[in-house]
């Protein structure tokens, strides 16, 4: 499972790291993704406030 | 095995880790950002001046912000700007000014990046071990000690300790981890994000405006108020519920009824936040090891002010609850008569701030129309705003009726909430 993410848009604020209940997602300046810990569950999107992480099939549509 | 691992870097968890390494304990602060003073987030970096909110009545002078009611101050050598005046802003134009007497501030704001990283000079002078760019994503509680696992630099390790201080804030993972969650829900998510902007001239250095009106672009207010650290910038801060604040911020800089202030306006930082809104605090912040503090635990949410006070009491209370003296039993005991959230009619009230989502654009515009040209009293804690504003909107109670009984219709019911005789 992967989700992807627009780095022009992240403003790295972790928020997306919060949410994320496996550690995929990790700070360094800007936002570091191991997705293979990330289970899909969609709850860093769900607390994005720019709208840069995406579904890989959302973002094909 | 740490007797005392906190998870969280901002004001609760910084000043917890320092209080309770103070008293001797052996502690570890874990935080994900790896500069514990760099602010990422969009969040609260003002103080609320009111007297008595959140049991306090906050000092703040040049170099010491000082709680008197709770016995404690903290040395912050960073910038203060007070704030007297606030303008709420109606699509029209109608102004109300809203002031203290004898012209207190309604807030100071303050740097908060300067005031953590003293507060991590202390503690890090006080024996904590800090550990940065680590994310605490499972805790297990093995009856007398804590096991949190941590991911950083794509590793994942396991940190021990004997008691452990949730201070992750209001998406607190190490809450809903050790199962503290159950019994509230999440009602729904908001996301603000604050947008820096040069180029938009006429916001003066102690001024804060809120602009109040989907004509604006916005089905929130929209606030603006200049940057405390740079000169020329504005900060522009939007909140909406799912609708991207991106679209929301655009309309209102380049459509919206304020559009010809703002149209010039060039973003040169942005910092936003997602939250999760829960169905209400934890009244009883505790389960084994683990206390939650701060916004992890709270409603509202807490403002750094609050957050700091949950910290100095979450330090000593650590040290009483690993001696086995209840510690934790003497801070839920402290939490629950602090917060306002905690009292029914503080939650009534609050529902009544609500201006752009209850009343209609023409309706704001009439209402605002009735205070121009008075000072009115002000203040930034949501819980007593409502009760000032409708309260000086009441004394026209016999004109709104008399010229619009539509929006009389609507002001009766906001005014029940704010408990004012509305016959």
């Amino acid at each position: 499972m992967a989700v992807q993410i627009d780095f022009e848009a992240c403003i790295a604020c972790g928020c997306c790291s919060d949410a994320c209940p496996t550690g995929s997602l990790e700070l360094k300046g800007r936002v570091v993704y191991h997705d293979e810990f990330c289970t899909g569950c969609k709850a860093c999107i769900e607390l994005c406030p720019v709208a840069c992480i995406k579904l890989p099939e959302d973002v094909k549509a | 095995m740490f007797d005392l691992a906190v998870v969280g870097a901002g004001p609760a968890g910084l000043l917890a880790a320092l209080i309770a390494a103070r008293k001797g304990m052996g502690v570890v602060l874990i935080d994900k950002r790896r500069d514990v003073g760099r602010i990422t987030r969009a969040c609260c970096q003002q103080l609320i001046m009111d007297d008595g909110y959140e049991g306090e009545s906050v000092q703040a002078a040049a170099g010491k912000i000082s709680f008197p009611a709770n016995a404690f101050a903290l040395e912050y050598g960073g910038p203060l700007q007070a704030t007297t005046d606030m303008w709420y802003i109606s699509p029209e134009n109608r102004r109300i000014h809203f002031t203290r007497p004898g012209k207190k501030p309604i807030v100071t704001r303050f740097d908060k990046g300067a005031l953590l990283r003293g507060l991590h000079e202390k503690a890090h002078a006080a024996g904590v071990e800090i550990y940065p760019a680590a994310v605490v994503y499972d805790v297990k509680d093995y009856n007398g000690w804590v096991e949190l696992a941590i991911a950083g630099g794509g590793n994942h390790s396991l940190v021990a300790a004997r008691k452990v201080i949730a201070a992750d804030g209001a998406n607190s993972r190490t809450v809903a981890a050790a199962g503290l969650n159950e019994g509230r829900q999440v009602i729904s998510t908001g996301l603000s994000v604050i947008y820096e902007c040069q180029g938009v001239a006429g916001v003066d250095s102690d001024e804060y405006r809120v602009y109040c009106g989907t004509a604006f672009g916005s089905n929130a207010p929209v606030h603006v108020y200049p940057s405390l650290t740079n000169p020329g910038v504005v900060n522009i801060l939007v909140g909406t519920g799912r609708r991207p604040p991106e679209i929301v911020f655009n309309k209102f800089i380049r459509e919206g009824r304020a559009a010809a202030a703002f149209r010039d306006a060039k973003v040169v930082s942005r910092s936003g936040s997602g939250f999760r809104m829960f169905s209400g605090p934890l009244a009883t912040p505790h389960k084994g090891g683990i206390l939650a503090i701060g916004d992890a635990a709270a409603y509202i949410e807490v403002e750094v002010q609050g957050a700091l006070m949950c910290g100095w009491h979450a330090g000593q209370a650590a040290v009483d609850e690993f001696q086995g003296e209840g510690g934790w039993a003497k801070y839920t005991a402290w939490w629950r008569k602090a917060f306002p959230f905690f009292d029914p009619l503080a939650l009534r009230a609050i529902r009544a701030g609500n201006l752009v989502g209850f009343y209609a654009d023409d309706m704001l515009d009439y209402l605002f129309g009735l205070l121009e040209g008075q000072e009115v009293e002000g203040s930034y804690s949501p819980y007593r705003f409502p009760l000032l504003l409708w309260g000086a909107v009441m004394q026209f109670k016999d004109r709104i009726v008399r010229e619009r009984p539509d929006v009389w219709e609507k002001v009766k019911k906001t005014a029940v909430l704010c408990g004012l005789e509305a016959k």
